[in-house]
């Protein structure tokens, strides 16, 4: 029972070849009808809109549901033949999920067109208008078009129609030399220079949240400076060379006993029964809540805050 | 799917849980008054928005890099709230999101709140912008609107990686009141430590329902604590009983007597010398393997063109 036909030939309505008439048709058939159901729920009244959206909602929130619940087949291969009804359900659900998770990507495709249009529209009339910092918004907007220009044309010069005959032919060595210029060589690297900003960031944040203004700021300061002396070998052999020392030679109870006190072990003991245990009940409580806003959702009972 | 590794317990909890939250939903809609404790900083949203207004300046709302899913929309909903206190007052705000289609929903939510309040003139559509959705593309672009603009509140909610101390950081370098929230539990040290308010878990998730009223967010969120007492419970009982199993009850296994051909008798492992796979609690988070299939499956008749066995 295979629904979405993957085992189909090559050449159906499905499974295009790259750069066919067909998929072109279906490109655009596709495009016309996604931009009818948009405007189409755009221009229907408000108490007509919500029934059809919840009931979206609900079937593919119930496909994932019967994704995670349905006893899904062992060693499930498109070559084999179900045995019993729960098997069938269950090969059209695994043999189904790539088709239903490209239905995401085509809308967060959409949608991303969505929000460049936005970013265009401000950072383009911050220009047009000579607001205050237009320059930076006019850099926005030129990064944008080159990124992009030069993103289709590497693209294209290695995998588009005849891209193979045109690299043997001739290397199309500028458009990724372009490419690898914005991206890696600058893109990266601005990436990377955010990044190590945090280093300073926190050491601003640590200053403040480690003065002593609270007993709590006290626990807090002295579990973190017991933490980072843990973390320098040359502190860690002294603190566990004079516990070991006061502790005593052998294996008697007191030895035993200091040993508890070794650096390493206050670390240990701080990150497995205090932090950890706290750590995990907090992603419990996030978990629920999870589980709590996604059955609101799915149910198309969330009200929100505003009703 | 979830049998394969934790039997039908996992479902079985599922659905308790389940059956927690729409129970308590229906009582609330009953008209049953639930209690909700006090949550600062939910208390100190007004006390933002009105410094802001005092001061001209705008109110920032950053989801972080949260997705159009529940954590999105929660975070969402809570500016919604921020966004109709700030429309009274004429306070101007800022949205910025780094996912596309969380976008398109913020910017309509945004656009109803201010036609609700009667002032759908005020609605600036570039004040809820997209701004990349690359993590430190998303954050410089913040910190600019934050630093130029000089934002008097910052509400900081949603999913929160490694920029969020930039984000945080910047906000305090310019005195702007800061409440945030993160369903990234790494992250809340870092927002405790630079912000003035801290939604801590699920907290956030207690927002709407905080705000609201709402008999079906509140009777969702006292579910959500039966389930949580239930969880408790659970860790409790099984650390008792994991303890007296390892205290008390001995293992015993058989052995073969040597030179005596195949005869087997029965030994004790002390209990503290016990391996966690022969813990009564191990076994019930992971039952067994999966039994082979009987029978086989039939295989089917493939054309010659398709060689690609794998699934899916």
């Amino acid at each position: 029972m295979n629904l979405l036909a993957q085992l189909a030939p090559p050449n159906t309505f499905w499974t295009a070849h790259n750069g066919s008439t067909l998929l072109w048709v279906e490109i655009i058939v596709a495009f016309l009808l996604g931009c009818g159901v948009v405007f189409g729920l755009a221009y229907i009244p408000k108490e007509l809109r919500k029934p059809i959206i919840v009931t979206a909602t609900f079937l593919g929130g119930f496909y994932f549901v019967l994704q995670y619940m349905w006893p899904q087949a062992q060693d499930y291969t498109k070559t084999e033949v179900p045995r019993n009804s729960v098997e069938s359900v269950s090969f059209w659900l695994q043999s189904s999920l790539p088709t239903v998770t490209n239905f995401n990507q085509v809308l967060t495709g959409l949608l991303l067109g969505l929000g460049i249009a936005s970013l265009l529209r401000v950072h383009i009339g911050r220009v047009v208008k000579k607001h205050q910092d237009w320059p930076y918004s006019l850099t926005l907007v030129i990064s944008m078009v080159v990124m992009t220009v030069f993103g289709y044309w590497d693209w294209y010069s290695k995998l588009g129609p005849g891209a193979e005959k045109a690299t043997l032919a001739n290397p199309q060595i500028f458009p990724n030399f372009g490419w690898n210029f914005l991206f890696e060589g600058l893109f990266i690297n601005l990436d990377a220079v955010m990044y190590s900003m945090i280093a300073f960031f926190i050491f601003s944040a640590a200053y403040r949240s480690f003065r002593l203004r609270s007993a709590e700021a006290t626990v807090l300061l002295g579990t973190a400076v017991l933490v980072m002396l843990s973390l320098m070998g040359g502190v860690l052999v002294g603190w566990d060379r004079v516990v070991d020392a006061l502790g005593g030679s052998g294996h008697g109870a007191v030895a035993t006993f200091m040993g508890n006190f070794r650096l390493g072990n206050i670390k240990d003991w701080v990150q497995n029964y205090v932090q950890s245990p706290s750590i995990r009940a907090i992603e419990f409580g996030l978990a629920i809540g999870l589980l709590a806003m996604s059955l609101r959702l799915w149910l198309g009972i969330e009200k929100g805050i505003n009703g | 799917m979830q049998y394969y590794d934790t039997g039908y317990l996992q479902f079985v909890f599922v659905v308790v849980l389940v059956f927690f939250l729409i129970f308590n939903i229906v009582r609330a809609r009953k008209g049953k008054s639930l209690f909700i404790r006090r949550i600062a900083g939910l208390n100190a949203i007004d006390e933002a928005v009105g410094r802001s207004t005092e001061m001209g300046r705008p109110v920032l709302m950053v989801p972080g890099l949260s997705n159009l899913g529940p954590v999105g929309i929660q975070a969402v909903n809570i500016f919604s709230y921020i966004t109709r206190k700030a429309a009274k007052f004429g306070t101007p705000i800022k949205m910025c999101l780094a996912d596309a289609a969380l976008f398109s929903v913020a910017q309509e939510i945004i656009r109803d709140v201010y036609q609700s309040e009667g002032v759908p003139d005020q609605f600036d559509p570039t004040s809820v912008r997209f701004i990349s959705d690359r993590q430190f593309a998303f954050a410089a672009g913040v910190v600019g609107i934050i630093l130029r603009e000089k934002v008097a509140a910052c509400f900081l909610m949603g999913d929160w990686y490694a920029e969020s101390l930039i984000l945080a950081e910047s906000a305090n370098e310019i005195g702007a009141i800061q409440v945030a929230a993160s369903t990234i539990t790494t992250q809340t040290p870092f927002l405790i430590a630079a912000c003035d308010y801290v939604l801590i878990g699920d907290e956030f998730y207690a927002a709407s329902a905080y705000l609201s009223r709402e008999p079906v967010l509140v009777g969702s969120l006292v579910g959500q604590d039966w389930s949580k007492l239930l969880i408790a419970a659970i860790i409790i009982v099984l650390t008792v009983q994991t303890s007296i199993e390892k205290a008390f009850i001995p293992q015993t296994y058989q052995e073969s007597q040597e030179g005596a051909g195949k005869v087997w008798t029965t030994k004790q492992i002390p209990p503290h010398l016990k391996k966690k796979a022969e813990l009564f609690e191990r076994r019930l988070f992971y039952p067994h393997d999966p039994e082979a299939l009987n029978p086989k499956r039939q295989k089917l008749k493939l054309d010659p063109w398709d060689k690609d066995d794998s699934g899916g």
